[in-house]
């Protein structure tokens, strides 16, 4: 085949992939509405997973939070010496905190912990005709497997962008106090001045559009899986390379529109 | 009575054409049984007979309807209900035995009460000598064990079509003995079934009908007696 010929099937293959993918895409959202009707079969899929993707990432999820609250208040008083007084800090805090990381790390530490395990499940699911066995059952791959699993991330990321945004507040002000003298009342005034109701709206936006675009790609790529145990480990790396840029790309999507406001 | 027939049945698995053009009716209330050698289509044909994988071209017809027409209604409707018996039991591995069987009942009856599911599940195992089982995870089972839960989940659900892959392959000579005698049981019942199976031992006294496949493509369907199953 020459190059031209080349091209063309690379490109077709690649409009059919992304055919696919939105098609996978409506079909997810579309069962999500009509979940309530599979919850007497799909409750221990969804259980289970809130569990494991919620749950079990709090401590995780604790020190990202306590790390990042840390460095960024200490990296600040070397910028502002007199931190106390200085209200760019906090809206620097906020912005920085609550607006991005607060979403964007626990959506990487759930891509490492649950994306992965989501492909991999799925895909070793495919490969042992244990999805075949649900479509024998006249049970949809779609509402047993890939749904649950992205309302428990939904359900999950959001309670932990909130935990995260809370720890890592939390040890810049204990930073601040034991390290730097700023008195934790005066820091928590001052913080709580420069947050304002739309910084947690956009910052629950960005958790549930994150969470969304993980689950899904995840699954997607587990599910397209066909015979070959060998394909398990290259669909996951797939699948986290594609997470982490839909992810970065959702962000900064996110954040142009929200600075608009 | 049912008619079960494949209608026109070209599928396609990556990029490759697996089954061309077949067309075929299974007779209703006997045992079917197919062959081939490795590669000729037999696996994808059931599983397209199952529902499991859809046809680029043609239709699977129950008594004239297209009984897989991406609808689930359409089946119950018509009180079609097909079970699968994998070769590896297809067990869902993140659930123990009972939350496998529950899986398939609470599926399928939606008005079974409870205790009446939990009871059903107990008698299937104790009447297949697997009590000890019920919360075992399924990498925790022997093969036989596996195949046999496979084979008790596919009854469960009271298919008027069971479709049965490899149904005895690695098992041990008991548990070929006891399978056997359940699907004569079947068999006496007027259970239509379509089991693929590598060879014709153990099928001899109990196949109906033999089809064998080629290349995607049923070469010949003959009544068992005819053709010389022992051969």
């Amino acid at each position: 085949m020459d190059i031209t010929g080349k091209i063309g099937t690379k490109t077709v293959t690649v409009i059919g992939n992304i055919t696919y993918f939105w098609q996978f895409c409506i079909e997810v959202m579309a069962n999500i509405f009509t979940f309530a009707k599979n919850i007497r079969i799909a409750s221990l899929v969804l259980m289970r997973q809130i569990l494991f993707t919620g749950f079990d990432a709090l401590a995780l999820v604790s020190f990202g939070g306590f790390i990042i609250g840390s460095v960024i208040i200490l990296q600040g008083s070397a910028i502002f010496p007199n931190l106390a007084n200085s209200q760019l800090m906090f809206t620097i805090l906020v912005s920085v905190v609550t607006r991005e990381l607060a979403n964007f790390i626990p959506a990487l530490i759930l891509i490492a912990r649950s994306g992965t395990a989501m492909t991999t499940e799925l895909g070793n699911m495919v490969i042992n005709n244990e999805v075949d066995a649900l479509v024998s059952m006249n049970i949809s791959p779609i509402s047993y497997l890939v749904v649950p699993r992205t309302i428990a991330m939904v359900f999950s990321l959001v309670p932990l962008g909130i935990y995260f945004n809370i720890i890592s507040l939390f040890a810049a002000g204990i930073v601040s106090q034991f390290l730097l003298n700023v008195n934790l009342a005066d820091f928590s005034i001052k913080l709580f001045s420069q947050l304002t109701f739309l910084d947690v709206f956009i910052s629950v936006i960005k958790s549930v559009s994150f969470a969304f675009a993980i689950a899904i790609i995840s699954c997607y790529h587990g599910l397209k899986i066909d015979f070959a145990r060998t394909e398990v480990p290259q669909r996951t790396s797939k699948a986290v390379v594609h997470s982490i840029s839909a992810v970065i790309f959702l962000e900064i999507l996110i954040t142009i529109v929200s600075l608009q406001y | 009575m049912g008619k079960l027939e494949a209608k026109n049945i070209t599928l396609r698995s990556s990029e490759k054409i697996v089954l061309y053009d077949v067309s075929v009716e299974i007779p209703w209330g006997e045992l079917t049984l197919v062959m081939g050698p490795p590669d000729s289509g037999k696996q994808f044909f059931i599983k397209t007979m199952a529902g499991i994988l859809i046809p680029s071209k043609g239709q699977i017809l129950y008594n004239g309807i297209n009984i897989y027409d991406g609808n689930i209604a359409t089946q119950k409707k018509h009180d079609f209900r097909c079970s699968f018996v994998f070769q590896n039991g297809g067990l869902l591995a993140n659930l123990t035995i009972y939350e496998n069987l529950r899986l398939a009942l609470d599926n399928f009856f939606h008005k079974m009460k409870d205790d009446e599911k939990v009871e059903l599940i107990q008698n299937y195992l104790s009447r297949y000598n697997l009590p000890g089982i019920i919360n075992k995870r399924p990498s925790e089972l022997s093969v036989d064990n596996l195949k046999t839960v496979g084979f008790i989940r596919a009854l469960m659900i009271d298919p008027v079509l069971l479709i049965m892959n490899e149904p005895f392959s690695d098992c041990e000579l008991n548990t070929v003995d006891m399978l056997l005698e359940e699907i004569g049981k079947l068999k006496h019942r007027k259970l239509t079934m379509l089991v693929v199976n590598q060879t014709t031992a153990n099928f001899e006294k109990i196949a109906d009908w033999v089809i064998f496949m080629e290349h995607g493509k049923i070469v010949n369907k003959s009544k068992s007696d005819q053709q010389g199953m022992m051969e």
